[in-house]
């Protein structure tokens, strides 16, 4: 592990059940394998006591029932056990370097009424609707966490030049499989809610399905390519991605 | 065994421990917002520790049991009547066959939690029979229960039957003990949320930190499954930054940009971004779920070690309480 980094991790309590370990405060693809390293590490060999944790861009919320931790004399508290348990397995974790090839490719209807935004989003860059859809699809993004909704991927970097701010005041509805932009994030709304994303377009692709033996379609730390298709074409990419 | 909800109440859902394991594909951890007082109830059937019951809020449900079944009613008091005669809350109650139970508006606190032995039968989602309402998964249908639902049990353990041979056995079918919630739970004494500092507590000052906690706030309408809106003095960082989204946790008091607090609950999202002053301990976590609209509140700051002794002390109690009924069920 970069030694930059390794110093500049801190554990944080959230409350009695829950820490925080934080590799950073910039989305970074390094600091981001450094979270996603952590949460296989400790899914793959809980320690006692350990429920689940929630990788995001820079952090890892690690959740542990604290009466399944032994007390030992040496710590404080049953949470300065965890802490120490956690700062071992840093030192010992094999940072997982995440594949740059393989990147999953989903199929978007770019503009019209699939991409209500489009236009705001060209009159604000001053740029085309092709040239942006162009732009965006062009980039490899990594999906950095998933999280706001059951599949929702935030993913990460979207080109400067289309890099338009949320709406400050969230749209009540939008539909399922709506392709969005905030400032230089991209994120694929998998179930229709409310939200702020600026939305160019829409994917027929399920990105959430809770009978499926993996339930997401996508993962932090894994790669993402767009591609434009026809409204006509639609219909034929209900099916998940090979 | 089934029951058929004649009258819903403001929202009934089933809910079990919650779906743990799932938060990093951004599915909530639902599940009973007072964990505590479902906790209880399902002992007091004979359950294990993870069926699933019905949590009502505010003004409860009137059921009808088509099979004799021993239920047992904790958390708020809704006023619990079978067949016109009012019933106790925190004992184990027998329901003859074919008798219906009437709940009314809580008299204090918010929430009520009913088991049935054998726990509720729904078909279980990621592993979870507890109801996510944004995702319309889990529980019943996905929804809040509404009137001419019809629900099943699942089949009964020797413990449960133990249970239901010595309590319908009873003149009054329930018994003379109780237990109390109160005293297993280690509540404040005044009522007050102890919290410990979170993440983002230094982007406070000390003058707005006094303000969160020595004021009383309110808890408004806008409070629900996912948080408890509260109204107070404004809570204003001191550091103008973006923090970028990361995990919460059940009971986590975010401040949002107009500086009111709110406390995460069960069906809060798994990942924020606002910061986040404080965090609940666990073992006040069932208190904030018996929080209504109207009610006042205040946070004591408290630190790791008592809240860690709060919880080896309520495990005790509780283990010491199903010590004590397990022990009552095997006299004759």
């Amino acid at each position: 592990m970069n030694n930059k980094i390794k110093n500049n991790i801190c554990i944080l309590p959230l409350g009695d059940s829950a820490l925080i370990v934080r590799f950073g405060s910039d989305i970074r693809p390094d600091i981001n394998d450094l979270v996603i390293s952590l949460h296989q590490n400790l899914n793959k060999n809980p320690f006692e006591g350990y429920i689940e944790s929630v990788p995001s861009y820079c952090a890892l919320t690690v959740c542990y029932d604290p009466l399944k931790i032994k007390p030992d004399k040496i710590f404080k508290s049953r949470q300065e056990k965890v802490v120490s348990l956690i700062k071992t397995r840093l030192a010992d974790m094999d940072t997982i370097r995440l594949k740059s090839g393989g990147a999953v490719r989903i199929p978007v209807c770019y503009g019209g009424h699939f991409g209500p935004d489009l236009n705001l989003l060209s009159e604000w860059s001053g740029l085309s609707q092709e040239d942006i859809v162009a732009r965006h699809s062009k980039t490899v993004y990594r999906v950095y966490m998933i999280g706001f909704t059951p599949g929702f991927p935030y993913m990460g970097t979207v080109d400067a030049s289309i890099a338009m701010p949320r709406k400050e005041t969230p749209r009540l509805k939008i539909h399922a499989g709506s392709v969005g932009i905030a400032g230089n994030q991209t994120g694929i709304y998998p179930i229709e809610s409310p939200g702020g994303w600026q939305i160019i377009g829409r994917t027929p692709l399920r990105l959430f399905n809770a009978h499926a033996e993996f339930p997401c379609l996508l993962s932090p730390g894994q790669s993402c390519v767009f591609y434009p298709v026809k409204p006509d074409q639609f219909g034929a990419y209900t099916r998940e991605p090979e | 065994m089934s029951f058929v909800i004649l009258k819903a109440g403001f929202l009934t859902t089933v809910q079990d421990t919650g779906r743990h394991g799932f938060q990093h594909m951004g599915v909530s951890v639902t599940g009973a917002a007072d964990s505590l007082s479902l906790r209880i109830a399902n002992i007091l059937c004979g359950n294990q520790p993870n069926a699933a019951g019905l949590e009502m809020t505010l003004t409860g449900a009137d059921i009808r049991f088509e099979e004799g079944s021993l239920i047992a009613l904790c958390g708020a008091d809704m006023s619990g009547m079978v067949n016109g005669k009012p019933v106790p809350l925190n004992r184990p109650l027998f329901m003859p066959k074919g008798s219906m139970l009437t709940c009314g508006a809580a008299k204090k606190g918010c929430r009520q939690y009913m088991a049935v032995a054998g726990g509720i039968e729904t078909r279980p989602f990621l592993g979870s029979r507890s109801t996510d309402l944004r995702l319309k998964s889990g529980g019943h249908e996905g929804r809040a229960l509404k009137k001419g639902d019809i629900l099943k049990t699942g089949g009964l353990f020797e413990k449960n039957l133990l249970f239901i041979n010595k309590i319908s056995a009873l003149s009054e079918n329930f018994p003379a003990w109780f237990i109390t919630p109160q005293e297993l739970g280690e509540v404040h004494p005044e009522g007050w949320l102890r919290f410990i500092p979170g993440p983002e507590y230094g982007w406070f000052d000390e003058k707005t930190r006094r303000a969160f906690f020595s004021k009383v706030c309110m808890v408004t309408n806008f409070s629900d499954r996912m948080g408890l809106r509260l109204s107070g003095e404004r809570i204003i960082p001191n550091i103008k930054k973006s923090l970028i989204s990361e995990g919460t946790a059940m009971g986590t008091v975010q401040i949002p940009d107009d500086g009111q607090p709110i406390i995460l609950t069960a069906d809060r999202q798994t990942t924020g971004g606002y910061p986040k002053i404080a965090q609940l301990i666990t073992a006040d976590l069932p208190a904030a779920a018996q929080l209504k609209p109207g009610d006042r509140i205040r946070f004591l700051k408290d630190d790791i070690q008592t809240a860690e002794k709060l919880l080896e002390n309520r495990e005790k109690h509780i283990k010491k309480m199903e010590t004590g009924v397990m022990q009552w069920l095997k006299l004759i």
